[in-house]
């Protein structure tokens, strides 16, 4: 015998206001503290709204997925949903445990933490119960392959080998409703079976692809408002016929011709002071294939005038779906002074070999102009590695390889593969 | 549930500051008398005590040194604790109680290890232990909440901007001065009208007198004081709720 479905969650007219310049923000956010009158939704320079107006409730048991295109407002929605932020207007109202799981670490680790600590640590903070704390750390230990690495400090360990255990613990850890944001599936399968069979889910989905075949209900996110709330069968429908969204976001605004462009987030959330932006990212020979060579092009443009001189460095870190490092350009590249500062210019990453097993990888790429961080793209370069002939070899290689030797090459003309500089 | 979870909470980071440094815990106890040493010779040169006192000024200024740890610490540690989990807050949702118990656990244990330390400096002096010291322990939570009513806002505003962080030592030496910590109320003046209306002064004498069994002074001050901790701490508490989750947008 079923109980009767309860709202779990519910948001009742829900606005959400960010500012894009932090530092004004955060004035902004300090008066509002001190004079709580002050009207939250009242739009000022560099604000815009995340969220407008939103209104859903969603209950036990249920799953679903809110679909919309990059900044649409579907990290906003997860983190009201998760309490980890407030609403600038309206009622989010959770009357059950929410998880929020996305890719990377938890941040609460510290250097000479072991490795037991941790998982004890993130197993009591996500909420397990005192009397399992050591159990579920225990569990999230043996099922990550971490016993003979407990007494390891995490200074000590490769870099990403926190993601796994912190992905499980976010699975292991009892909650009512979880929330994938980003976060990758089929890693831990048994244990998302069962979250999947007895929870309420909510997934925050970019394409109509990526919605799992047993959501029956779809939220369709366009710009901060709600287009679509029913049966996903027909929000896939309503997504495709939508005109392609001007974002507002984008840097170029720009997609490729040859479908391998990649997505940049908005530049004014990108780290860096700005001189030159990234403003389009493409792959110039194809989907890439393991042991075949691969090129990248990066597109940059100058925003900001004044004095600056010469691009000192720039570097591409390849991660896997984790967010493990798992190869990047080597050291002595940063040493290299790769040219001058121009009003706009482009960068080509070239490899000979792509020593990566296939499957799906992400990019961090970064340009650094006089020394100091100008602009960097976290993780929104999809790379979907294929089958290729390693080596020659019929082989794949073993994962986990070290640095490898790449061909780099900065110049307004594409390279050759005959010729790269490094 | 929180409870226990701000004991993670603690532990990460005493755990770390013990491993950051040779003598590991050892600071815990050197810090939380260290400072008050210097004042209270001073103050024993400069006779803060009183000939009427029933405690050796040495324990009369490290009882009162004591007491006004834990409203101290209640002030400052909520801010620490915020700092040193800002990160984490932006990706796990922790509730408003764990980040007080977190801050209690601290306050605790400091007071525990000074506990320690004065009961030792007692018997140097030959005080000896009475029953009624225990009934000083019902004004932890009064000095707690006192505290915490400062601290709390501080905390939410101090997620945002660090001014309050670098600011708060000011306060301190103020409120310190303010009650009557190491030196005795004196008769009259301007002073002892501060001490007179500090509520501070009545949360840490009654519990130092009652270690060396002296019975309630001021009862309805006391008794105000004590409603006043209430008011505080209910103030502070419903300003940190309401702002806490809007200050987590601009953690940097």
């Amino acid at each position: 015998m079923s109980s009767k479905p309860t709202t779990v969650l519910s948001f009742r007219n829900v606005t959400k206001k960010y500012c894009s310049n932090i530092d004004l923000g955060r004035r902004r956010h300090f008066l509002s503290m001190l004079f709580p009158f002050v009207d939250a939704t009242r739009l000022g320079k560099s604000d815009f709204l995340a969220l407008q107006d939103v209104s859903f409730s969603i209950t036990s048991g249920e799953r679903v997925a809110v679909l919309g295109s990059p900044q649409s407002g579907k990290s906003t929605i997860a983190r009201l949903a998760a309490q980890l932020s407030a609403p600038s207007r309206g009622r989010v109202k959770v009357f059950k445990s929410v998880r929020i799981v996305q890719p990377g670490k938890l941040a609460l680790e510290r250097p000479l933490m072991t490795v037991e600590m941790y998982c004890q640590t993130a197993a009591s903070l996500l909420g397990a119960p005192w009397g399992q704390v050591k159990s579920v750390s225990e569990e999230i230990l043996s099922e990550c392959n971490l016993e003979p690495l407990r007494k390891v400090r995490i200074r000590d360990l490769p870099l990403g080998k926190l993601n796994q255990p912190t992905h499980y613990a976010c699975l292991r850890v009892p909650a009512d409703i979880f929330i994938f944001d980003q976060a990758q599936l089929r890693v831990f399968p048994d244990l998302e079976q069962t979250i999947f069979d007895n929870k309420t889910v909510i997934f925050m989905v970019a394409g109509r692809e990526q919605i799992p075949s047993f959501c029956t209900r779809t939220l369709l996110l366009r710009g901060g408002k709600i287009l679509f709330d029913g049966p996903t069968v027909e929000a896939k429908s309503v997504f495709a016929s939508l005109p392609t969204e001007e974002t507002t976001f984008s840097p170029s605004g720009t997609t490729g011709s040859n479908g391998n462009d990649l997505q940049l987030e908005e530049e004014r959330k990108r780290k860096g002071s700005g001189i030159l932006r990234y403003v389009s990212a493409e792959i110039l020979n194809g989907p890439p294939k393991t042991g075949e060579p691969l090129r990248l092009r990066f597109v940059y443009k100058r925003r900001i005038s004044g004095s600056a001189k010469y691009i000192t460095n720039a570097t591409v870190i390849i991660e896997d779906k984790l967010g493990a490092r798992v190869a990047g350009a080597p050291a002595r590249i940063l040493k290299e002074v790769l040219g001058e500062v121009h009003e706009d210019g482009t960068l080509y990453f070239e490899m000979d070999r792509l020593p990566l097993l296939p499957g799906q990888y992400y990019l961090t790429y970064d340009i650094h102009v006089d020394g100091l961080l100008s602009d960097k793209v976290v993780g929104k370069f999809k790379l979907d590695v294929q089958r290729g002939d390693f080596y020659k070899t019929g082989e794949l290689p073993s994962k986990g390889m070290g640095p490898f030797c790449v061909g780099f090459h900065w110049d307004h003309n594409p390279p050759t593969t005959e010729d790269p500089q490094i | 549930m929180e409870f226990h979870r701000g004991w993670f909470l603690f532990y990460r980071e005493l755990q770390f500051r013990a491993r950051l440094t040779f003598f590991g815990y050892g600071w815990n106890i050197v810090n939380s008398l260290a400072s008050a040493i210097p004042l209270i010779f001073v103050g024993k040169q400069f006779n803060f005590g009183s000939p009427d006192s029933h405690l050796p000024y040495e324990v009369h200024a490290l009882c009162g040194v004591l007491f006004w740890g834990v409203f101290w610490d209640a002030v400052i540690t909520p801010m620490d604790v915020a700092f040193k989990t800002r990160q984490l807050l932006k990706r796990v949702p922790i509730g408003n109680m764990t980040m007080i118990f977190a801050t209690c656990w601290a306050i605790l244990i400091n007071f525990v290890v000074k506990l320690t330390l004065i009961a030792i400096v007692m018997i140097a002096f030959g005080v000896w232990f009475r029953p009624s010291f225990l009934l000083s322990l019902l004004f932890l939570p009064m000095l707690m909440m006192l505290g915490l009513g400062l601290g709390l806002p501080f905390m939410s505003v101090g997620t945002i901007y660090q001014d309050v962080r670098y600011g708060v030592g000011f306060l301190g030496q103020a409120l310190m001065w303010s009650a009557p910590i190491l030196y005795q109320t004196p008769s009259d003046g301007l002073l002892h009208t501060i001490n007179q209306y500090n509520p501070l002064t009545y949360l840490i004498n009654t519990p130092r007198n009652w270690a060396a069994a002296v019975a309630v002074q001021h009862a309805p001050e006391v008794l105000a004081s004590v409603v006043f901790a209430l008011i505080a701490f209910a103030l502070g508490f419903v300003f940190y709720r309401s702002s806490r989750k809007a200050a987590l947008d601009y953690v940097v």
